[in-house]
């Protein structure tokens, strides 16, 4: 009796070693009708020789043009050490002034979502494009036909990794809410408690098989949450810029620094951010692990 | 006096963490099959990480930051040793070569 027959009598089921691999499914070329190929062909090849030269004469130029400007802003940069106190200013300012103009006593909150929010903005949009990417290059791959069916090992049946996170998932999930609710009091904000918050629905989704994992967040729901948020970051942004440029009253004031609900925006626009990272993980998992939204 | 118990028993759970993680890159670099280095990396994972926060959550004594610490502790002595079961559970499930390493101890 050897070592594979006698595993296979301690857990109850039988084991294939050595069945074989399926053999993976080549691509292949590129439809084109005969007609269309010839065609793109000739372009090419027409175009080749006339914009070669161009081409190459543009490249050299735009290039000449970044590394000079590029140089030139380096060599015009106060020298490191001798203007410190022209280089603190901005640093200066967020130090001394941050809490009083923004409500935070996280100053890493007050900065990136008050005086930097349209940096925050964008990296929320980068977020939401590479979901967009992926997803379409998924739809892309299986526009005509099924996708075919990935096979792979299902580890959502252990006993073990159920009854851990039957105790886990809840305190990870409060702590992630935590951190995105507390994010402009204490250490955290939108992306780590977002990022804590995927690491559970991945846990969840993990644990509990494909069945439950297709329910937490289908395409339809992704798509409403991740909107939404980034609707609200760029309405509730535009008003406090508009009206802070202008000197106008603002209905969103700061509040007492210190208590929750204090720090006008910045705990709705961590709570936006948080989402939108939260869903981008998870979509991520959901798409590339299990090939599927 | 409380001031030296606490630092003794701080130093002690340090040394045991870094014992721990001296003894798990020892056997992660002696053992080359997949089992064995991961049984000794998990001594790294599980024990490791657990002392050493119980050790930083008493250098600061009863503070929200040492109760983070050993929230902290707890999550890894608990999901730790079942992310190893996991991967041990793939390996087995999966490696070609799973029978070659255990054979001596089979017959």
């Amino acid at each position: 009796m050897s070592i594979r027959d006698k595993l296979s009598a301690l857990l109850g089921f039988d084991i294939d070693f050595d069945a074989p691999v399926p053999p993976r499914k080549t691509e292949t070329a590129a439809e084109q009708t005969p007609d269309e190929w010839r065609f793109s062909r000739r372009i090419m090849r027409a175009g080749g020789r006339r914009l070669g030269a161009i081409y190459k004469i543009l490249g050299v130029i735009c290039s000449v043009v970044l590394m000079s400007t590029l140089l030139l802003t380096v060599a015009g940069m106060p020298r490191y050490g001798v203007d410190q106190e022209y280089m603190d200013t901005v640093t200066y300012e967020y130090i001394s002034h941050g809490m009083e103009y923004t409500g935070a006593v996280n100053i890493v909150s007050g900065i990136i979502l008050e005086y930097r929010a349209f940096d925050t903005l964008g990296e929320s949009f980068v977020l939401f494009c590479a979901v967009s990417c992926v997803l379409a290059l998924l739809r892309a791959d299986g526009a005509d036909s099924e996708p075919e069916r990935v096979e792979y090992r299902d580890i959502s049946c252990d006993p073990i990794l159920r009854r851990t996170m039957r105790a886990v998932v809840p305190i990870v999930l409060l702590y992630g809410a935590y951190v995105l609710l507390f994010g402009h009091l204490s250490p955290g904000g939108g992306f780590s408690g977002g990022a804590v918050i995927g690491a559970a629905l991945i846990m969840i989704a993990s644990a509990y098989g494909e069945d439950v994992s297709g329910r937490i967040l289908t395409e339809r729901v992704f798509k409403t949450v991740t909107t939404c948020a980034l609707s609200f970051y760029c309405l509730g942004k535009s008003y406090t810029f508009y009206t802070g440029a202008n000197g106008l009253h603002s209905v969103i004031g700061n509040g007492t620094p210190g208590n929750i609900l204090s720090a006008g925006l910045i705990m709705p626009l961590n709570v936006a951010v948080g989402m939108v990272v939260a869903c981008t993980i998870y979509g991520m998992y959901r798409m590339i692990g299990q090939r599927r939204f | 006096m409380s001031e030296w118990v606490r630092f003794y028993i701080c130093a002690a759970f340090a040394a045991f963490g870094v014992a721990a993680f001296i003894f798990a890159a020892v056997g992660v670099c002696r053992l080359d099959y997949v089992l064995l280095s991961l049984h000794a990396s998990a001594i790294a994972d599980t024990i490791g990480i657990s002392s050493l926060a119980v050790a930083a959550a008493v250098y600061f004594g009863l503070d929200l930051v040492s109760l983070k610490l050993l929230c902290c502790a707890g999550l890894t002595l608990f999901t730790s040793p079942v992310s190893t079961h996991l991967l041990a559970e793939l390996e087995f499930l999966t490696g070609k070569t799973f029978g070659a390493h255990t054979r001596r101890i089979g017959k």
